[in-house]
């Protein structure tokens, strides 16, 4: 999957979870300050993520996810570490 | 009351603990130790809330479903869903990855009544059925959750 592609599937799962539109989920945007999804809603995008990409992102690891940036290029090590 | 039916209304339990999640939610003070001190202090309830979260909303939605198998049915059978009211963001989480169809009616009573902790789903039931919500013959999957982390599932059709 390209970047972009990870991107867009991202987008749909924050969509589902939080109910942004999928549209305003771009690389810079921060989850918190920018999309307005919070610790809780966080930990099912991550879940949802988890399966759709068929990666693992621990717990602790996800504080540091703090864009949308972070979280695609986490995915895209833990696709190529996998 | 329940006594003897031809008719089976309440299925098998699903339950169980996982004991390698005891700190989750629990007692940071020992009782023992609390009494033992010469100024003793009330002891505080800890909880790691997101780990609780993704224990409570996901892995409780598998074993949703295993109530649901054991009792031979599937959420489209469902006419109530009645879960521990914890919070309501874990019902919504629950029921999106359930795949909860919408024609299936949610306990949603955490929000006037708070957690009710152990009482919570008879609470949750008899609340339903007062405003409507539930009647008799619906078929309603109950389950509860907590500290332990202990769990319990089962399908039941109303009385």
């Amino acid at each position: 999957m390209s970047t972009e592609e990870i991107r867009a599937a991202l987008a749909d799962i924050v969509n589902e979870v939080a109910g942004v539109d999928a549209d305003d989920v771009q690389l810079e945007k921060s989850f918190v300050d920018d999309l307005d999804v919070d610790s809780l809603s966080m930990v099912e995008v991550v879940v949802e993520a988890e399966e759709k990409f068929g990666v693992t992102i621990p717990d602790d690891q996800v504080k540091n996810l703090k864009t949308v940036g972070d979280a695609v290029s986490y995915i895209e090590r833990a696709r190529a570490a996998a | 009351m329940i006594g003897p039916s031809e008719t089976p209304a309440i299925g098998p339990v699903v339950w169980g603990s996982d004991g390698e999640q005891y700190d989750l939610i629990r007692q940071r003070e020992d009782w023992r130790d609390v009494m033992a001190s010469d100024s003793p202090e009330m002891p505080h309830l800890v909880m790691q809330g997101n780990e609780v979260f993704r224990w409570a909303s996901f892995s409780m939605a598998k074993t949703a479903h295993q109530a649901l198998d054991r009792a031979g049915v599937s959420v489209e059978d469902l006419d109530c869903f009645i879960p521990h009211q914890a919070n309501n963001r874990i019902t919504d989480a629950m029921a999106r990855a359930m795949k909860l169809p919408s024609h299936v009616r949610i306990a949603r009573d955490v929000i006037d009544s708070g957690n009710t902790s152990a009482a919570s789903v008879p609470l949750a039931l008899e609340r339903m059925i007062r405003d409507g919500d539930a009647k008799s013959g619906d078929v309603a999957l109950l389950i509860a959750f907590g500290a332990g982390l202990a769990y319990a599932a089962q399908v039941v059709t109303l009385p």
